[in-house]
């Protein structure tokens, strides 16, 4: 019992001390209002996925940051069925990548093939829902 | 006055991540020492047992995978960080492991955050599993077993296994 309490602290202390540079640069990149702009690089590429240009922000809220704030991006556009599982599908695969590439760093595996395997993941199912639904 | 609200709000970030790992990984951990004292390992991994086997991965990676499916990926990282510590999981468990996780985690929330919004349930759902599946099995092929490695491939030959 005693144990187990002493390595729960030990490993909560260890996440939290993984994600605090990370937070600094998502904070930052807020601040500097990097997500509009990144989102504005996307938007003429969402229209392989079958989406409004206007989608690039919730996929780029739901990438840098988390699924919560992309979800609010989400209903704030207009968007059908066909779209919002299309969208859906792609942040699931894809999201939060700072925060849970640390992580996975943490754990002990390389950043970059993860990444590229999830982002492979998110635009390649966009592209084949959007052809399929 | 920029930097410090920066400094706030990475503070801020930061608790709040701290209070949401703690709230689940101390209890977690606590049932973990209970799993390792009452040598429960094998009777859990039988719920993974089919995926295990197909991706030919030690009963350890199991309980990592269960936290990550069920709670999330920080969670279930902070398991294969756990494991890895005690040296139960192999390289290649925990790279196999990080990317069926990485890709299908945290079933429950996720899931139903985006059916709330009317995304297809079975397509959200069944098409994740159905590419961390496939991605996961690449890898696992890709990444021969250590017994098999040292099987040479030697062409016409026939009699040349490695007995194990």
């Amino acid at each position: 019992m005693r144990n187990g309490i002493k390595s729960g602290i030990q490993l909560t202390w260890d996440l939290t001390k993984t994600v605090i540079p990370v937070y600094f640069f998502i904070v930052i990149l807020e601040h500097i209002n990097a997500l509009d702009r990144l989102s504005g690089i996307f938007e003429p590429f969402m229209i392989y996925f079958g989406l409004p240009g206007e989608a690039a922000l919730p996929f780029v809220l739901g990438n840098v940051l988390n699924l919560y704030p992309a979800l609010g991006a989400i209903e704030a556009l207009s968007l059908n069925s066909k779209q919002v599982t299309i969208i859906a599908v792609m942040l699931l695969f894809s999201h939060s990548l700072p925060i849970e590439l640390a992580i996975t760093k943490k754990a002990g595996a390389k950043v970059l093939p993860i990444l590229f395997i999830r982002l492979m993941a998110a635009l390649i199912s966009g592209f084949i829902l959007n052809l399929v639904l | 006055m920029d930097i410090l609200n920066i400094i706030y709000d990475v503070f801020n970030e930061t608790l709040s991540f701290l209070i949401q790992i703690a709230i689940i990984v101390i209890p977690l951990m606590i049932v973990l020492q209970f799993i390792k004292e009452l040598r429960l390992y094998d009777k859990l991994s039988f719920i993974l047992y089919p995926l295990l086997r197909i991706f030919k991965m030690s009963k350890y990676s199991s309980l990592p995978l269960l936290t990550g499916l069920f709670f999330g990926i920080a969670y279930g990282g902070g398991l294969i960080i756990q494991s890895a510590r005690e040296g139960l999981i192999t390289k290649r468990d925990l790279y196999l492991t990080i990317i069926f996780l990485s890709i299908f985690h945290s079933i429950f929330e996720d899931n139903i955050l985006f059916i709330a919004i009317g995304a297809d349930p079975y397509i959200v759902f069944l098409g994740r599993f159905i590419l961390a599946f496939a991605v996961t099995l690449f890898f696992a092929k890709l990444w021969k077993t250590e017994v098999k490695r040292k099987r040479r491939p030697e062409p016409e030959s026939d009699n040349y296994w490695v007995v194990d």
